[in-house]
């Protein structure tokens, strides 16, 4: 159990006032998740990691010269591990992905952005290499795997700059993405699955071969499960134009039914394609979610 | 009291505000709300908002408030007091105006002005002026005055004789009301008959006076009228000795041919009636005879009715008019040289009248009293004769000019030595020459001067034809002045083969005519007054020029004319009437019997262009007197007060927006 002050770090309502999602990440995962992510492998790799001292008996390759001429004392250098595996976040940046309601902590792109900022955070932090395919009615964001603490702040460069907007063209951006993913990699997709679950699903199936592990992180707001809490309201639809006055009190019950039986056919759909499926609302804190993710990377390794 | 100044957007307000409050008591309130997905929302029933709570129905009735307040605010609210009385001459005031001018006789004019002014008077709420007019403001009667003195004025009024003029009314207007008056207004009740009317203006809005005019006397639909037959035209003339024709001229206004009995008169009998077929727009002339000596009047008239009857009627002298006078002035009057010229000229003029209508007199008195400076007197011929150191000492040149001024006649001859008169004459600016010579005056009979050939256009020319004008040329002259220099302003109506001047003549622009003869009219300078073509020369030189005429008639008067011989005679009404020696004829206004109009458009433009729509409903004109006081702007200031409650009590809430709202990330 986490701790009151890991939970607060982990608390959407608190977390949306950090603006540099960056930070935001450091925060989320080196203070709330301490010790829960595996810790970084050190070794051959390029990136340069840390200085530590030198125990005798060690490949001299190791001493940093320049640090003993000036200090006179052996320093042994430590670089991070290529893993060669990849993380790749996709994230759905259509109109729908801006609705807020009254009981959302933020809206659910900035939900799905932040926990995102945190995949990466982490991912990066293990050697991983991490890419970014956003998309709503056209390709957002779109930046190659790669490694590195200069990269991961490209990747957090680039879902900051997501916006909410279009309508959502998964198949487009589904071809486009299954060209280029790399064949050892894990697919974290990010979207509130609203309208798609079997078109949706079955562009998954194609695009993601055996070899993918993938995790798909509905996220909605609490509105979508129960409808807003008001006597009468026009609904105007916001990836369209449709209008539709009604009661919600007077439909609560049907939509809820509705909503859950939407939700559990995507988990069905989500199992027949072997992807983990996880439906978060945008209220709710980021441990489960961030759980969910390093259980999938610890298995894929 | 509240009363509204339009009223009728009551109706319209009632009749628009139902169906609105009724969408406002039935309306549902939805709130637009952006939604990621409609997959799953289905319509239904939406509760009523007005049925919920109590301050809905607050809410309603304050919304139906609102809007009867905006309904009443187009309807232009205003208090009206009750009962009150208006001071007459510190707020507002109307005067109604009715035109009594002579055409107003006709075509029921003056008696549908009456009713409708009696009828504006019925409003017992109101107070009104009055005031009369046709070549003028007749009478008035101030703002406030009793209305029943006023009943009684407007029923007791009849039409002027007198010839209308508007534009004296107009001028007057203005002085009908008093300074202090808030609002001036005039009702004007006129036909509007064009010769009164056509040449008036006057801005009444820039004398802070508002207008209303009501055109009676209208006989055709259209507001036009035409059904009249005037006679426009009566004299009577000598026929020979023993009868007097009269002469009428009738004229038709209608375009229709009309047939129309035309009745003579006299001694109190009908003497004779002819029947006139008159083409339309057009005039016909009748000619009735009557034996000289029988009676002394004449009244001539058209029978049967048309609609202006003041023009069917003309009376008229059947006497002969008095005899022209004419007198002498002379230096001394038992000088040979003037005698003799007296005498031939006092023969000659003698001769050239009758004993009847065309009659000279001498009098010499009356040419004294001129040549006193007494310009009453009636002369038409003055004969100054023997032009010399008299007339100048005696300051006689401003009297003749004065008399030449007046219309008259002067006929002058020279004295010795012939340059001082020419000398005189020109001193005294009544012709600009100069002198040269006297031909002749050294051997007297040694040389004689004969008359050159006449203008082929001159009226001498015209005047003497074969043995007439044989005997003119025939005539010497033994001396004579040779002028020159003469101003070309001057005529030369004959002259010496030698191509000098033998008469000189002065036009003046009264009629007056000054004649200069170069030649004293005697046989010692001239054989002329001995010859036969002296008296025709003499009558043409003495003509007068370019107004009047030698035809003799009693003086005609209009109504509102005056002729002046030792008193004055003021002309009031046709008919004829004997003053001093006159007997004078006085014919209705003739430009009254037009019987086109002024249409309302040119009367717009004429009295400033800004009149008040037409007040048919004449019940109107009171209530419009009575002090008001809007109430518009409490009204609107209400109105806004409860459109900001309304605002304040509709704002969307914290309540209303748990439902939930959308932003972009």
């Amino acid at each position: 159990m986490p701790t009151p002050t890991e939970e607060s770090l982990l608390d959407p309502v608190h977390l949306n006032r950090i603006h540099d999602l960056s930070l935001l990440a450091r925060v989320v995962v080196e203070g709330a998740m301490p010790g829960m992510h595996r810790s970084l492998r050190q070794g051959r790799g390029t990136e340069f990691f840390q200085y530590r001292s030198y125990e005798p008996g060690e490949d001299l390759k190791v001493v940093d010269w320049k640090v003993f001429a000036k200090r006179d004392e052996l320093v042994a250098k430590t670089f991070q591990e290529d893993t060669n595996f990849t993380v790749f976040i996709v994230i759905d940046a259509s109109a729908s992905m801006g609705y807020q309601g009254a009981r959302g902590a933020c809206p659910k792109l900035r939900y799905a952005s932040m926990l995102a900022a945190c995949f990466a955070y982490l991912a990066s932090r293990q050697g991983d290499q991490v890419g970014l395919f956003g998309y709503g009615e056209e390709t957002q964001q779109w930046i190659r795997p790669g490694a590195g603490s200069g990269h991961l702040q490209r990747i957090i460069s680039g879902i900051s700059a997501l916006e909410a907007k279009g309508t959502s063209q998964h198949e487009p951006a589904w071809d486009q993405l299954s060209s280029v993913l790399p064949g050892r990699s894990m697919v974290v997709f990010l979207s509130d699955f609203l309208e798609a679950e079997e078109t949706l699903t079955e562009r998954l199936r194609f695009s993601l071969s055996s070899h993918y592990e993938a995790l798909c992180l509905q996220v909605l707001d609490p509105d979508e499960l129960d409808l807003p809490q008001a006597e009468a309201l026009r609904f105007t639809e916001m990836e369209g134009r449709r209008e539709i006055s009604t009661s919600p009190p007077a439909i609560r019950r049907d939509y809820q039914r509705n909503m859950s039986g939407f939700i559990g056919r995507l988990k069905n759909h989500m199992r027949l394609i072997t992807a983990e499926f996880e439906s978060l609302q945008s209220d709710q804190d980021l441990g489960h979610a961030l759980r969910r993710f390093l259980g999938v990377r610890n298995r894929s390794k | 009291m509240i009363e509204f100044g339009q009223p009728a957007a009551l109706w319209t307000g009632l009749a628009v505000g139902l169906p609105i409050l009724a969408h406002m008591a039935y309306q549902t309130v939805t709130r637009k709300h952006a939604f990621p997905s409609l997959r799953f929302i289905q319509p239904s029933s939406i509760p009523r908002t007005g049925r919920k709570t109590p301050s809905d129905l607050l809410l309603l009735l304050l919304r139906i408030l609102l809007f009867l307040l905006i309904t009443l605010l187009l309807a232009d609210p205003y208090w009206q007091e009750p009962g009150s009385t208006m001071p007459s001459k510190q707020e507002n005031q109307t005067v109604i105006a009715i035109d009594v001018s002579p055409s107003m006789a006709g075509w029921n004019g003056l008696t549908d002005a009456q009713d409708l002014a009696l009828g504006i008077l019925n409003d017992e709420d109101a107070e009104y002026g009055l005031v009369t007019f046709g070549a003028g403001v007749l009478e008035s009667l101030d703002v406030g005055t009793n209305p029943e003195t006023i009943t009684e004025k407007i029923q007791g009024l009849t039409h002027d004789w007198r010839k209308g003029n508007a534009q004296a009314f107009l001028d007057r207007l203005p002085e009908v009301f008093s300074e202090g008056a808030q609002s001036k207004k005039v009702v004007i009740l006129s036909d509007f008959q064009g010769s009164d009317w056509q040449s008036a203006y006057r801005d009444l809005s820039s004398d802070g006076i508002s207008f209303e005019f009501v055109a009676v006397g209208a006989d055709e639909k259209g507001g036009g009228r035409s059904q009249n037959l005037s006679i426009i035209e009566a004299k009577a003339v000598p026929v020979g000795s023993d009868n007097i024709r009269v002469w009428v001229v009738v004229r038709n206004w209608q375009d229709s041919i009309e047939v129309v009995d035309l009745s003579l008169y006299a001694g109190g009998e009908k003497r004779d009636k002819q029947s006139l077929q008159i083409n339309p727009l057009a005039s016909a002339q009748a000619q009735f005879i009557l034996p000289a000596g029988d009676f002394s009047r004449a009244r001539v008239r058209l029978e049967g009715n048309d609609d202006y009857s003041l023009d069917d009627e003309r009376s008229l002298w059947l006497k002969a008019p008095p005899p022209r006078r004419f007198g002498f002035w002379m230096g001394n009057p038992n000088e040979e040289d003037s005698r003799q010229e007296r005498d031939f000229l006092e023969t000659a003029v003698l001769s050239a009248g009758d004993s009847g209508w065309n009659r000279w007199e001498l009098n010499q008195d009356v040419a004294d009293g001129q040549r006193l400076g007494d310009r009453s007197l009636n002369m038409e011929l003055l004969f100054v004769l023997g032009l010399g150191d008299w007339f100048h000492d005696e300051s006689l040149a401003e009297n003749l000019s004065l008399f030449l001024g007046d219309g008259g006649v002067a006929l002058v001859t020279p004295s010795e030595p012939f340059s001082a008169s020419v000398s005189l004459i020109k001193k005294t600016n009544l012709m600009e020459l100069s002198f040269s010579k006297v031909a002749g005056g050294a051997n007297r009979s040694s040389e004689l001067y004969r008359i050159a050939a006449l203008a082929k256009d001159s009226s001498l020319n015209q005047l003497f034809s074969g043995t007439s004008a044989r005997d003119l040329y025939l005539t010497s002259f033994k001396r004579y002045g040779v002028l020159k220099n003469i101003n070309s302003t001057l005529g030369i109506p004959f002259q010496t083969r030698e191509g000098d001047p033998l008469a000189v003549v002065r036009e003046y622009e009264s009629g007056g005519r000054l004649v200069f003869l170069p030649f004293r009219v005697n046989p010692n300078w001239t054989d002329l007054p001995l010859r036969n073509s002296f008296l025709p020369l003499l009558m043409e030189l003495v003509k007068k020029g370019t107004i009047g005429s030698d035809s003799r008639a009693w003086p005609i008067l209009e109504p509102g004319e005056v002729w002046t011989g030792t008193e004055v005679f003021v002309a009031e009404q046709p008919g004829t009437f004997r003053f001093e020696d006159q007997w004078i004829e006085v014919a209705p206004a003739l430009a009254e019997s037009s019987p086109e109009v002024v249409t309302p458009a040119e009367l717009d433009l004429a009295l400033g262009g800004k009149r008040e729509s037409p007040q048919i409903d004449l019940g109107k004109l009171g209530s419009a007197l009575e002090p008001r006081h809007s109430l518009w702007l409490w009204f609107a200031i209400v109105t806004s007060i409860l459109l900001f409650i309304e605002m304040i009590w509709c704002r969307p809430t914290l309540k209303s927006l748990t439902g939930g709202d959308q932003s972009n990330a």
